[in-house]
């Protein structure tokens, strides 16, 4: 599976972002390959419909479980019609939130 | 001539202001004067100046609907869409009929010609009049989120120019799109204000937006002013916001309005303040 955190900066020590459609980057973890990736949030700017433009690049991205503060309604319905799940955090480093996800999913 | 009577925040007086503001410059004017409710999320005017309605419309948009078997999930409408109105999943196309700015574009950029027109329902707007003014509102339907496309089609419907009348807008609260889309056209604002540190800040975000956006001439009144409304003067004299009208703190005021009674009707003094405000817009 493919986990995706919502970062405040650039890297994977960057703090989990408050709000989902607004982060500056995903850190993307695929868990079979171990590969971690950081993608820069382009949408984040966005005027009009963000929650759902970023939902859909994910979703093309892969992406099976999003992970960060809140997620907007919209998204939200994305996420949910496309079988892809969420999890609500309200703190910790991307890395540390990783390493601790993949754990749980190994054991 | 268009006046908009706009604030920063709700629970100002705005609509209090507006619909007296209309029925002094009805008596006095005589060119014909329009109020057109603006605040389609809660309006309330009607309340105040008791209108006749005589006529009803609906306020729609096209929204794209998707013919599922001509549909071959390519994703190019999701691409093309400006608003994220439309996600395409593995299996299926979402859209977003509230994100919906009713553009076309998908359904023209379509491959397969799967996506068509529907019309979505934004809300109602209403028409009428009382003795000696017309009156319009508008009203989103329960649910829906976006506010301005039906201010727009509400301003469209009613500002016509062989009407030839003075139109007194009631706009939305805040300082976001919905209360530029009331106020857009206007040849003045008036910003009705209170003299608390949170009715200053909102007040600022609005002069702000509207400076920004449109550049609009604006002035201030203040409600439940108290006499000496210190930093909300300082900031007005700053700003270079003139202040055209005062109306003191009353008890009588707040439940003449709870009551749904004009202001005017329970301060009649206000009539002079507005007739010199009539007078100097003019
Ligand atoms: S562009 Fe047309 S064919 Fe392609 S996903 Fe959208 S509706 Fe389906
Ligand atoms: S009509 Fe325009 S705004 Fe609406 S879904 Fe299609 S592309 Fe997006």
């Amino acid at each position: 599976m493919k986990i995706a955190v919502a970062c405040e900066g650039s890297l994977p020590e960057d703090s989990i972002s408050m709000v989902m459609a607004r982060c500056a980057s995903f850190q993307i973890l695929d868990t079979e390959s171990g590969n971690l990736e950081s993608k820069p949030n382009l949408l984040k700017d966005g005027e009009h419909g963000t929650g759902v433009k970023v939902a859909q690049w994910l979703l093309e991205e892969g992406v099976t479980l999003v992970v960060s503060g809140k997620v907007g309604p919209q998204a939200q319905k994305v996420f949910d019609e496309a079988g892809m799940k969420t999890l609500a955090l309200k703190d910790g480093r991307a890395s540390d939130i990783l390493s601790k996800l993949r754990k749980d999913f190994d054991s | 001539m268009i006046i908009a009577v706009a604030s920063g925040k709700g629970g100002t007086g705005k609509t209090t202001v507006a619909t007296s503001l209309a029925r002094i410059a009805a008596d006095k004017l005589s060119t014909d004067i329009c109020l057109i409710d603006c605040d389609v999320e809660g309006p309330n005017a009607d309340i105040y100046l008791k209108p006749r309605i005589s006529g009803t419309k609906l306020s729609t948009q096209p929204v794209p609907v998707v013919d599922s078997e001509a549909c071959n999930i390519c994703g190019k409408c999701a691409e093309v869409c400006a608003f994220g109105a439309i996600a395409v999943l593995p299996d299926r196309v979402l859209i977003f009929d509230d994100l919906c700015m009713g553009c076309g574009s998908c359904v023209w950029q379509c491959p397969e010609n799967a996506l068509s027109e529907k019309d979505h329902v934004l809300g109602e707007m209403r028409e009428g009049s009382t003795s000696t003014l017309a009156f319009a509102q508008g009203r989103l339907e329960v649910g829906r989120s976006r506010a301005t496309p039906i201010i727009r089609n509400l301003k469209k419907w009613q500002i016509r120019p062989e009407r030839n009348a003075w139109y007194i807008l009631d706009a939305p609260p805040g300082s976001a799109c919905a209360t530029l889309e009331a106020v857009r056209d206007a040849d003045f604002i008036l910003l009705v204000a209170e003299p608390t540190p949170l009715g200053l800040h909102d007040l600022s975000l609005l002069v702000g937006a509207v400076r920004e956006g449109l550049g609009t001439n604006m002035g201030v009144i203040i409600n439940r002013s108290r006499g000496r409304d210190g930093p909300l003067e300082d900031y007005c004299l700053r700003e270079k916001l003139p202040i055209l009208a005062r109306i003191e703190f009353s008890r009588e005021i707040a439940a003449a309005g709870a009551e749904g009674q004009a202001l005017d009707e329970v301060m009649p003094q206000i009539r002079q303040t507005w007739e010199g405000l009539l007078g100097d817009i003019q």
